[in-house]
C-alpha cells in the first residue's frame, strides 16, 4: 500500500560499482521484478530497499518518507530470502511468530495472527515441525508466512523460487501472483529467470552491470527492446544477432554480413544513418526465421545441432562462427552438418548499434 | 553375507585399536583393587584380578585427593565459563564483520598456537607474581587466555557455516544484536560450543606445566600437579595411584557423555555438503 521511489541510488563496494545512479518509481500495489544476470546489481538494490545495505549516494522513499538511513525494522518492509533463512532450531510456529514476539505482542494475538496467516497459505498442519523436515515448497511458504505476518507495506523477495524444483516452481509462481493481488502489497522481486519475470511482473526492470537498461511491461520488453542486451536477455532461446554493415548496391541498400547480404527492411534505411559506428547488429528472434532448402532463402548456413522439444524443434546453425537458433515445427527433419537456406522475416528485424547496443530500428 | 565378510579385516583392525586404547584403562582399573602392601613393583602378571581388596581406595581417600579434585574443579569450571563467554562475541565478530585488521588478528591467533607454552611460562610467572595472582585464580585466567585463540578460530569457522541470511532476517524483523547472537546463532552453534567445552575441559584438566609454574602453595595443587609431586617424592604404591587416575577421570567422563552428541556433529562440520 506504498509507493517506493529510488532516487539516484548508487552503491559502491570498494572500487566496484554495484548499482549506478538508479532512478525508479514503483507504484502502489505493483508487482515489480528486477531482472538481470548475476552481478547486475539487482540483489544489492533490493538489499538497499530492505535496509541491509547503506547506499553510497542517493535516496530511498516509501511514499514520501525518506528511509535511506532508517533501521530496517522501522521501514515496514519484509523480505523473503533465497535460502528461506528459517531458524532451524525453532518450530514453524515459532518461526512465523518470531517478528511478533520481538514486538512483544500479547500471546493471544500472536496465536490468532499465526492461525490466520497459516490458513491463508495452507500450512496449518506444519506448525509443530522443524524446518529441516519441510519440503522446499513448504519451507518457501513458511518463509512467506513469516513475511506476511508483519503486515509489511512492501514485500521484498530475493530469488525465492530458485531453490524449488522446476515443477513446483511453476505452481508456487502462480500462487505467489494470486497472493500478491489478494494482499495488494507493493512487491519488489529479484530474479535472473526471465520466464519467471514475464509470468509474475506488472512491470520488469532490466539491469546490467548496475545500470538500468529498460523498464516496461513484460510484453513490451519482449516486443520492443531498447538495447541489444534486453533483446538478448528476454525470450527463450534469446534473440539471434548477426554483425553486419550497410552497403549500397545497384541503388539498393543492403546489410553486408561478410558472407552474405540481406535486404534492408522497409523504412529502416533512413534510420541507419543514426548509428554512431558503421557496424550494426541485426537482431532476429528464433521464431521469426524460416528454414528452407539449400540455395533458397537469404543465406545458407550449417546445422550444428537440433533439439526436438515436443512442441517444436530447435535448430542451431552456425552463422559466421556465431550460434544462430531457429524455432522450427516439430516434424522438421534435418541432419547435423547439412546446409540449409535461412530466411528472415523482414518485418521482425531489429537493428542495434554494435558499439553502444542501442536500438536504432 | 559376502558384504559382511568383506568388512572383517576392518573390524579386526578396529578391535585391535580398541584393545590398544582400552587395555591400559582396564589395567589401571584392576590394579586399583590390588593390595597396596604387595610392593611397588611385582613380577607377577594376571590378566584377571586376584585377591580383590578395597585397601587402595582407603589409602587414597585418606590423602588430600578430594582437595586436589576440588582445586581442579575451581580452575576448570570458571575457565570454561569465561572461555565460552569471551569467544562467542569475538568469533561472531570475526565471522560476520569485515573490519580493519581482521585478517591479521586471525593470523596471530593461528601463529600463537605454534609457540610452545614453555616460552610463555617464565614471563607469565613474573606477570602473575606482580599481580599477586600466583594462585588458582591466576591459573584460571592464564588457562582462559591460553585456550582462547584456538577456540575463537574454531567457533568462527563454525559460525561461517551458518548462512548470514539468518542473521539478516532476524535483524530485519527487529531483533537486537544480543538477541540474534544468543537466541538464534548460539543455539545453532551448539556443536561448535561442544568442541570448546570438551577440548577446553580436557586441556585444562590434564595441564601440568603452567599449573606447576604458577601454583606455589601445596594446598592449591590441582590433580595433575599433585600427581607429579606424589610420583616424585612420595612412595605411592601403584594400586593407590590407579585409584587416583580413576577418580580424576570421572569428571572428564561426565563431560564427554554430556557433550558427545554435540561433539560428533562439531567434528563432522562441513563433512556433509
Amino acid at each position: 500500500m506504498t509507493r517506493v521511489t529510488l532516487e539516484n541510488l548508487t552503491k559502491q563496494f570498494g572500487k566496484t560499482t554495484a548499482v549506478k545512479d538508479l532512478n525508479l518509481k514503483i507504484k502502489n500495489k505493483e508487482f515489480l521484478v528486477l531482472l538481470g544476470p548475476s552481478g547486475c546489481g539487482k540483489t544489492t538494490t533490493l538489499r538497499m530497499i530492505a535496509g541491509l545495505e547503506v547506499p553510497t549516494r542517493g535516496h530511498i522513499y516509501l511514499d514520501d518518507r525518506d528511509v535511506t538511513y532508517l533501521h530496517p525494522k522501522k521501514r515496514k518492509v519484509a523480505m523473503v530470502f533465497q535460502n528461506y533463512a528459517l531458524f532451524p532450531h525453532m518450530t514453524v510456529f515459532k518461526n512465523i511468530s518470531f517478528p511478533l514476539k520481538i514486538e512483544k505482542r500479547p500471546k493471544e494475538e500472536i496465536r490468532k495472527r499465526v492461525k490466520e496467516v497459516t490458513e491463508l497459505l495452507g500450512i496449518g498442519y506444519l506448525l509443530d515441525k522443524k524446518p529441516r523436515t519441510l519440503s522446499g515448497g513448504e519451507a518457501q511458504r513458511v518463509a512467506l508466512g513469516r513475511a506476511i505476518i508483519r503486515e509489511p507495506e512492501v514485500f521484498l523477495m530475493d530469488e525465492p523460487l530458485s531453490n524449488v524444483d522446476a515443477k513446483l516452481r511453476v505452481r508456487i509462481r502462480g500462487e505467489l501472483k494470486k497472493l500478491q493481488k489478494e494482499l495488494q502489497i507493493t512487491t519488489v522481486y529479484v530474479t535472473h529467470d526471465q520466464i519467471e519475470a514475464m509470468a509474475l511482473a506488472d512491470r520488469v526492470v532490466i539491469l546490467n552491470e548496475g545500470e538500468l537498461q529498460q523498464i516496461d511491461r513484460p510484453m513490451d520488453l519482449y516486443r520492443s527492446p531498447l538495447t541489444s542486451f534486453v533483446g538478448g536477455f528476454m525470450g527463450t532461446p534469446p534473440m539471434n544477432f548477426i554483425e553486419c554493415s550497410v552497403v549500397e548496391k545497384n541503388g539498393k541498400i543492403l546489410f553486408d554480413a561478410g558472407t552474405f547480404t540481406v535486404k534492408v527492411p522497409d523504412g529502416a534505411d533512413v534510420l541507419i544513418t543514426k548509428a554512431t559506428s558503421s557496424k550494426l547488429l541485426l537482431g532476429i528472434r528464433p521464431e521469426n526465421v524460416i528454414v528452407k532448402d539449400k540455395g533458397r532463402g537469404d543465406f545458407t548456413a550449417d546445422v550444428i545441432s537440433f533439439e526436438p522439444l515436443g512442441t517444436e524443434t530447435m535448430v542451431n546453425f552456425d552463422v559466421n562462427g556465431v550460434p544462430f537458433r531457429v524455432r522450427a515445427p516439430i516434424d522438421f527433419k534435418v541432419d547435423i552438418g547439412e546446409k540449409m537456406g535461412v530466411t528472415l522475416d523482414k518485418k521482425k528485424i531489429y537493428l542495434f548499434d554494435a558499439k553502444t547496443g542501442e536500438r536504432i530500428f | 553375507m559376502r558384504r559382511f565378510l568383506k568388512t572383517i579385516p576392518y573390524q579386526l583392525i578396529a578391535i585391535l585399536i580398541i584393545i590398544l586404547i582400552a587395555f591400559p584403562i582396564y589395567w589401571a582399573f584392576i590394579t586399583s583393587f590390588k593390595s597396596p602392601r604387595a610392593g611397588l613393583y611385582t613380577t607377577e602378571f594376571h590378566l584377571l584380578p586376584t585377591n580383590l581388596t578395597l585397601e587402595a581406595y582407603e589409602v587414597a581417600f585418606q590423602s588430600p585427593l578430594f582437595l586436589w579434585l576440588r582445586n581442579s574443579l575451581i580452575v576448570v569450571i570458571p575457565t570454561i565459563t569465561l572461555l565460552i563467554l569471551f569467544i562467542t562475541p569475538i568469533s561472531y565478530a570475526l565471522s560476520r564483520y569485515r573490519f580493519f585488521g581482521r585478517k591479521s588478528v586471525m593470523m596471530i591467533f593461528v601463529l600463537v598456537q605454534l609457540l610452545p607454552i614453555m616460552i610463555a611460562a617464565w614471563p607469565l610467572f613474573f606477570i602473575m607474581k606482580e599481580l599477586r595472582l600466583l594462585n588458582l585464580q591466576g591459573l584460571l585466567l592464564a588457562y582462559t587466555a591460553m585456550l582462547m585463540p584456538f577456540h575463537i578460530i574454531n567457533l568462527k569457522l563454525f559460525f561461517d557455516t551458518i548462512p548470514i541470511e539468518i542473521d539478516e532476517c532476524a535483524f530485519m524483523e527487529g531483533a537486537s544484536l544480543p538477541r540474534i547472537l544468543y537466541r538464534i546463532i548460539l543455539p545453532l552453534a551448539k556443536p561448535g560450543l561442544g568442541v570448546a567445552l570438551v577440548f577446553g575441559f580436557m586441556g585444562v584438566w590434564n595441564e601440568y606445566l603452567l599449573a606447576r609454574t604458577l601454583l606455589m602453595d601445596s594446598s592449591q595443587y590441582t590433580l595433575s600437579v599433585a600427581f607429579g609431586e606424589i610420583g616424585l617424592y612420595w612412595q605411592t604404591p601403584w594400586p593407590v595411584f590407579a585409584v587416583y587416575s580413576i577418580i580424576s577421570s570421572i569428571p572428564l567422563l561426565i563431560v564427554f557423555i554430556f557433550a558427545q552428541r554435540y561433539l560428533r556433529k562439531g567434528l563432522m562440520r562441513g563433512a556433509l555438503k
